[in-house]
């Protein structure tokens, strides 16, 4: 009798030994999803496809009617003094980060005559809305010059995107102006 | 007899089951009453510090802060965050020192996998990643006569003007920082509430009050538990209101 329920104590210790076991591999692989860094293309290897290499770094010094300019499009202060920016063959690039909902997003912008030409999200942080990255979506910036305070074009919205979606319009205008800023 | 000692017992039920259904209400009248006049009363301008309420918000930093001087001043890293001047910047990585940098009496504060320009004043100059440092990770900073040298598992690296460029160093030797647990206990105390960028607005607190969201999942029955107890008080009310006193009969 005393046997059986000892035998009984063991398996029940067990039981509850697998199940937290399991409860913490379960913890531990939503934490990492929830905190992935997506890495689509590395800031050089985007500024090497277009320039062939990375051009020599150039500077913009934002003055204070630059970071009002800017509060207005990303509707809060940029934290930085000064964008670097990469040049060449009549086209800039400009690299951002802007946070969609709670993670920033690394955002490589090649702007040619005052339009974006290519869009291209390098880095994304958030556990959600990665379809921002697909090609289908970033298309949609091709061409699009500054228009007030936004983009010339109308960019289609991606159900339960829309923080990294309104994130990568307002940085694709920022970099319009920035570009404007530098030298049109 | 009988009779009576089972009214003595039912009446002693009436008055704790009311004072137990009042309870709740008041909490909720209180709170609610407060609220409505949150901002007559200020309370967003008011933050809350109590340790124990920023741990019921997360607003704790793990880990231990690491502190590293640079020309007489503390820089500290805690969980992400670089506390310069009274200035509080977001890092990413692990803080592996700080050099001075520029003549206003700023600061390059470089991790594994970034460096964070803070100008005299405190604030952020700019921050640099993979395209103008050396290949990541790094793994050392050290500061020589105003010029910043980098390590990467290459070897070192020393930092032009302005940080714009960078060049190897075949067999230098520099001697990288070692950042220190801070052992300050009241410079901890300060800075784990400006980490929780100065605590929570009371008016916050008192809304999760009104709302028992600290009660976790078991808040959602507790405007249950009010319901009933008002009913209960409003029912009991209504029949001691009609019941005639046994004198008056």
């Amino acid at each position: 009798m005393e046997s059986m329920d000892k035998s009984r104590v063991i398996c029940c210790k067990r039981v509850i030994g697998l199940l937290v076991g399991i409860l913490f591999a379960v913890a531990g692989v939503s934490s990492r999803a929830a905190g992935a860094e997506k890495v689509y293309e590395k800031p050089s290897v985007f500024l090497s496809r277009h320039f062939g290499g990375v051009p020599k770094t150039r500077v913009l010094e934002l003055s204070g009617a630059d970071q009002k300019a800017l509060h207005g499009i990303l509707g809060h202060r940029y934290k930085q003094k000064r964008v670097r920016y990469w040049q060449g063959g009549g086209k800039r690039a400009w690299i951002l980060d802007e946070i969609g909902k709670t993670e920033p997003i690394t955002a490589g912008f090649i702007v040619k005559g005052g339009r974006i030409s290519e869009l291209r999200v390098l880095i994304y942080r958030e556990s959600h809305g990665w379809e921002v990255s697909r090609p289908f979506f970033t298309k949609q910036f091709a061409g699009a010059k500054l228009k007030g305070r936004g983009l010339s074009v109308r960019v289609d919205g991606i159900v339960g995107a829309t923080l990294s979606v309104n994130a990568l319009k307002k940085l694709g205008a920022a970099a319009l102006y920035l570009d404007g800023q530098a030298g049109g | 007899m009988m009779a009576m000692a089972g009214k003595r017992r039912s009446r002693r039920w009436h008055r704790v089951l009311g004072l137990l259904s009042a309870i709740p209400l008041v909490w909720v009248v209180i709170t609610g009453a407060v609220l409505n006049h949150s901002v007559d009363l200020g309370l967003d301008g008011v933050a809350v510090r109590h340790p124990l309420v920023l741990r019921a918000y997360g607003m704790v930093p793990a880990g231990e802060p690491l502190v590293v001087e640079v020309s007489g001043r503390r820089v500290v890293a805690w969980d992400g965050q670089v506390f310069f001047r009274g200035a509080v910047h977001e890092i990413r990585g692990v803080m592996l020192g700080a050099v001075a940098d520029g003549s206003d009496g700023g600061i390059a504060v470089a991790s594994d996998v970034g460096v964070w320009r803070i100008d005299g004043d405190g604030s952020l100059l700019e921050v640099l990643d993979e395209i103008s440092l050396p290949g990541f990770p790094l793994t050392g900073v050290a500061g020589d006569g105003g010029r910043a040298w980098l390590e990467n598992p290459d070897g070192w690296h020393r930092v032009g003007e302005g940080w714009l460029d960078h060049e190897p160093v075949a067999g230098g030797a520099m001697e990288r920082q070692k950042p220190v647990v801070l052992s300050d206990d009241a410079l901890r105390d300060e800075l784990s509430v400006a980490w929780a960028r100065g605590g929570v607005p009371m008016a916050r607190v008192l809304l999760d009050l009104h709302a028992v969201k600290f009660a976790g999942a078991w808040g959602r029955y507790f405007y249950d538990v009010v319901a009933l107890c008002t009913l209960w008080l409003c029912g009991t009310g209504v029949v001691l209101f009609f019941r005639k006193p046994g004198r008056a009969r």
